[in-house]
């Protein structure tokens, strides 16, 4: 019955440093035209100017407008359309129990 | 058994947060880790609860197969459009963790209170910190815990049938996200690659017909600490079902006939008058003058009533999960294990359905709920 050995915790003690204050980090998305600078989401978003923009997904940036992102993943707009927020909204109670 | 009172160790608080459990007082600044006591049991009495929870688990496995066999998922509130992938995954045996049984014992007769067998927590504080507590406090005694090894097996053994990582999902409470954390801890351990993420960042690209993470990778197995009937009732509920020939979700979605409070009265139906079992019915409370009245999906004691003498005594039957869908379960009163006005409840935890270890947790009233205290034991 009795444990014959130690309980090693590693990740465990190392999370509850963080645990105030945790979240996820969003995605960043950047609109961008054909010079990888960036451009307001309109332009993705508009199909008819669609041709010229697209949408980079993670990458380096300050994030304003006429700002280049250095890497990420340039998608078309109809491949990379992934939705979120399908999930998680509860019950108004606790989900474990 | 018995309650013994003992002085808890200086500094306990810092001592548990730092083995990891976070949340050991409560928001009103009562402990929720209470180690002012401890409840002593004899090697006899650890025998019974760990025959109990096996003898349970057989009763449970023979229920779920009548449910399917007898069709009887409308009956428990159980969305219709989940039939088909309960069925499924019932015959084909996905991967499954864990579950915990709340029972009754006061010394003389174990009794099954209920089922969690979706999203059970309370784990970080049952499998580590009364370990360490015993270790440190009563270091020649034993415990009821090997819940850590077995956990750490368990992930071992379904290494050949995980697609790594296994993403880790919660989205509640800092309870919810310890125990989540936990558990990423003892799949690392059993040589998993992890990647925690909340339910509500998990995303759906529908031109490909698959959840993605932050990073827009493939999730193709998943551990959920969020449960079933959330899920169903939400925006992506119907891409879950869906996609579950292409992912493992665990616990896997079979567990919405065992975390369903309409067990109870099954299992009372399938055995009655079994030692281990209370009167339990979903038409009402036929003959029972004192019972609890359960909704048929709840946790943490949400929406629970205890009725005595046919008259509501305690609990907040108002704030009625919205799941429940107004249906109940009427179950018996049992009798707890009590002293100086605390009420005792065991729990006792399965890892891939074998008997794994306990918790204690303590009420001044007779329902459990999110602030009921965590007391460590031994045996002698």
């Amino acid at each position: 019955m009795r444990k014959s050995r130690e309980v090693p915790l590693t990740l465990l003690a190392a999370l509850t440093q963080f645990v105030t204050g945790r979240r996820d980090v969003p995605e960043s998305r950047y609109c961008v035209d054909e010079a990888g600078k960036i451009v307001p989401d309109f332009n993705c978003e508009n199909s008819t100017l669609g041709m010229s923009y697209h949408y980079v997904y993670g990458g380096s940036s300050d994030g304003n407008i006429g700002d280049v992102v250095v890497g990420g993943n340039a998608t078309s707009k109809r491949e990379s359309e992934v939705s979120r927020g399908g999930f998680g909204f509860g019950s108004g109670g606790s989900a474990g129990g | 058994m018995r309650r013994i009172g003992i002085a808890p160790r200086q500094r306990w608080n810092e001592t548990v947060a730092r083995q990891g459990l976070t949340i050991h007082t409560c928001a009103d600044g009562m402990p929720y880790w209470d180690e002012s006591a401890y409840w002593e049991f004899s090697s006899n009495e650890i025998d019974r609860i760990v025959a109990a929870t096996a003898e349970i688990q057989k009763l449970a496995r023979a229920a779920g197969a009548h449910i399917l066999d007898h069709n009887r998922l409308e009956e428990m509130s159980i969305p219709t459009v989940a039939a088909a992938r309960i069925r499924e995954t019932w015959n084909s045996e996905p991967p499954a963790l864990y579950g915990r049984l709340d029972l009754a014992f006061d010394g003389r007769q174990i009794k099954l209170l209920e089922y969690n067998a979706d999203t059970p927590t309370g784990l970080v504080e049952a499998a580590v910190i009364q370990w360490y507590w015993l270790e440190e406090c009563f270091p020649k005694e034993d415990q009821f815990n090997s819940l850590h090894e077995k956990l750490v097996d368990k992930w071992k053994d379904l290494l050949p049938y995980l697609k790594q990582p296994v993403y880790f999902g919660h989205d509640g409470s800092e309870e919810d996200f310890l125990t989540v954390n936990y558990l990423r801890d003892t799949a690392q351990q059993g040589g998993h690659k992890t990647v925690p993420i909340a339910m509500h960042s998990v995303g759906w690209e529908d031109a490909k017909a698959r959840f993605v993470d932050l990073e827009r990778r493939p999730i193709e197995s998943f551990f959920k600490l969020y449960p079933w009937e959330w899920l169903l009732g939400e925006q992506f509920g119907p891409h879950a079902l869906e996609t579950m020939d292409k992912m493992n979700w665990m616990e896997p979605i079979w567990k919405m006939m065992w975390s369903n409070k309409a067990l109870l009265a099954i299992l009372w139906e399938l055995n009655p008058n079994h030692e281990l079992l209370l009167p339990a019915y979903l038409d009402g409370p036929r003959s029972l003058k004192d019972y609890v009245r359960k909704p048929l999906f709840g946790r943490e004691g949400a929406g629970v009533t205890v009725f005595r003498n046919w008259v509501a005594e305690e609990g907040d039957g108002d704030s009625e999960p919205k799941a429940s869908d107004g249906k109940f379960v009427f179950q018996k009163l049992a009798p707890l294990a009590a002293d100086g006005g605390n009420t005792a409840v065991i729990g006792s935890w399965l890892i891939d359905g074998e008997p794994a270890g306990m918790g204690i947790r303590e009420s001044s009233g007779t329902i459990t709920t999110n602030t009921s205290r965590f007391v460590p034991h031994l045996f002698r």
